[in-house]
């Protein structure tokens, strides 16, 4: 063993494997960049249930053209349970609806959070699973990471039960313990999460660099003149006349997507990586009409931040917006990092 | 890493073992998800029954978006309906109706999906049974089939294939039978269901602002469980 220390930055895989299992086991990482997804998932649903309220019955009420008996026969027997399956009527139908719309704002606003994601979760996925026609990528990546989700503390920060437990601190209430089963769940469900996006993004990209248009060049064009995908035809006729604006944007997106999980373990990557697949899907949600779809793309890819990264923006944008707003100068924050480190953890249920 | 030398010493914890377990759990977690994402090869082949298993429905993905192709045509979906001997009228239009929707309009509600879905659905599920090796065994000239596939056809196919078919063509006609019922007020009998296809033009034909080419494909009268009417 000595002989083996002794020579020059071995690296000892006991070790490594040790440091590993404590990054799971001693302190939960991630909980901004959860509350963040929680936030983002959350806001997301209520926009996309708000949109819909007109044509609710539509898609999944009694005038669904995708209709009860067919859901019944094809969903149910493709071993998808729903709430949905326990009655046909449209009032039912609407008790779900807005039952998930109160579920999204209670998540939004991280109230009982531990509850209400598992609730949050159960209505969203009956709802997907009422018309499996009317769902898209957006719906089935934000379902997914729901279910790590729910192994995971989502509301410490910026929630009610944050502030709640806050306020039991400035009361003299003793800090509550964490439990360790619960932060090994915690981390484990991150590694998921950023794993899950991960793994769409090499997916999309390995299925793309096999096919005769992104390798030519010209999928952008193809995709932007599709009419289902083509909410604004005057500005897309004027994007795909510049061959080098397709060509470009074509190899670009295929590039970015190929890469993206390397911003996991390069700051280089990151910076100039982060900023263009955040542009993409915001292309893609306007240009294409899909805004939904987009906005889950664009906070699952929040995944790809840490803590430090959050808290860092967070004191840029608030400096930043005194210095618009002309106020008093909001104080950085001058305690040492292993206190925030405290404080957050002391948040925690 | 620098004080890791003491806890090597005394390496097995109550926190490292959970901690092992979780490791555990997603490496075989992740393992299924690879084996679910990925082309079909030996292992996922052999491993098949345990990946469906692990992955439905909770976890079921598919991240081929725009790939290997994006599609480079329209797909228009037109529905006319009768009741015993009398027709209901033309042919309704229900793509220009959601495309209208969508147009100019920044945050479009999903029932667009509900109509671009059933068509593309019944495209595909169509184009994987004639493509299907058992099926070209059974029906060597199976590439010429129409919209709707003939019986014989179908009973050559795996079961998956065969009743993702017949899913998708139930949940057309359903689509087509609110429509009409929507549009005159009778419920149909039967219906038939048309899906017009544009190539619209080649890169290369960009400039070109008109349709491009248009062809169509009419299934035969269908009753409400998706059967042939036979006249």
């Amino acid at each position: 063993m000595s002989v083996r220390a002794s020579r020059a930055r071995r690296i000892d895989p006991r070790a490594l494997a040790a440091s590993g299992l404590d990054w799971l086991a001693q302190r939960r990482h991630g909980t901004r960049v959860f509350s963040l997804v929680r936030i983002g998932y959350g806001a997301t649903t209520i926009f996309m249930l708000l949109v819909n309220l007109p044509v609710r019955q539509r898609i999944w009420g009694a005038e669904a053209a995708y209709t009860w008996d067919l859901f019944m026969q094809t969903s149910l027997a493709g071993g998808q349970p729903s709430l949905f399956v326990l009655s046909s009527s449209a009032l039912y139908a609407d008790v779900l609806y807005f039952a998930l719309l109160i579920a999204a704002i209670l998540f939004t606003v991280g109230w009982h959070t531990r509850v209400i994601t598992i609730v949050f979760f159960v209505l969203l996925w009956s709802l997907q699973a009422r018309n499996p026609l009317a769902t898209n990528g957006g719906d089935n990546l934000s379902r997914i990471i729901l279910v790590y989700m729910v192994f995971a503390q989502v509301g410490a920060h910026w929630s009610l039960d944050a502030l709640r437990s806050r306020r039991r601190r400035v009361a003299g209430a003793p800090r509550r313990r964490e439990w360790v089963l619960g932060t090994v769940a915690h981390n484990a469900a991150l590694l998921a999460c950023i794993a899950q996006v991960c793994v769409l993004y090499a997916t999309s990209s390995l299925f793309k660099v096999q096919g005769e248009m992104w390798q030519n060049g010209t999928a952008l064009y193809y995709i932007l003149r599709t009419a289902d995908y083509n909410s604004w035809p005057e500005v897309t006729a004027l994007i795909y006349q510049w061959p080098i604006v397709v060509v470009g944007a074509t190899y670009a997106a295929v590039f970015v997507q190929l890469c993206l999980p390397l911003a996991l373990v390069n700051p280089w990557a990151k910076a100039i990586l982060l900023p263009l697949v955040l542009g993409m899907h915001i292309a893609i949600g306007v240009l294409m009409g899909l805004p939904f779809f987009s906005l889950f793309m664009v906070v699952s890819d929040l995944f790809f931040l840490t803590d430090r990264e959050v808290r860092l923006a967070r004191v840029y944008v608030a400096s930043a917006l005194s210095r618009v707003w002309g106020g008093r100068p909001t104080p950085v924050p001058t305690v040492p990092a292993a206190v925030h480190t405290a404080s957050a953890q002391a948040v925690a249920e | 890493m620098y004080q890791s030398r003491n806890k090597v010493n005394s390496p097995i914890t109550w926190p490292r073992v959970a901690a092992t377990g979780a490791a555990g759990v997603l490496a075989l977690h992740f393992g299924f998800t690879f084996l679910h994402v990925a082309p079909a090869n030996p292992v996922s082949q052999q491993l098949a029954p345990a990946v469906g298993l692990w992955m439905s429905p909770f976890f079921d993905q598919n991240w081929e978006l725009f790939a290997p192709d994006p599609v480079s045509r329209d797909t228009g979906l037109l529905v006319r309906g009768m009741t015993g001997d009398e027709s209901l009228g033309g042919f309704i239009d229900l793509s220009t109706a959601m495309l209208e929707r969508k147009l100019h309009n920044p945050v479009p509600d999903n029932l667009h999906y509900t109509v671009s879905s059933a068509s593309h659905n019944l495209l595909s599920a169509r184009q994987d049974l004639i493509r299907d090796d058992s099926v070209l065994a059974a029906v060597p000239e199976a590439a010429e089939s129409g919209l709707f596939l003939s019986e014989e056809l179908l009973e050559a196919a795996p079961d998956s294939l065969r009743t993702a078919y017949e899913r998708t063509v139930d949940a057309i006609v359903q689509l087509a039978i609110n429509a009409v019922r929507a549009e005159t007020g009778v419920t149909p009998d039967a219906v038939q269901v048309r899906v017009v296809t544009h190539e619209f033009p080649r890169w290369s034909e960009r400039a070109d602002a008109g349709v491009g080419e248009v062809a169509y494909s009419d299934t035969p009268w269908l009753t409400a469980d998706g059967e042939e009417v036979i006249s």
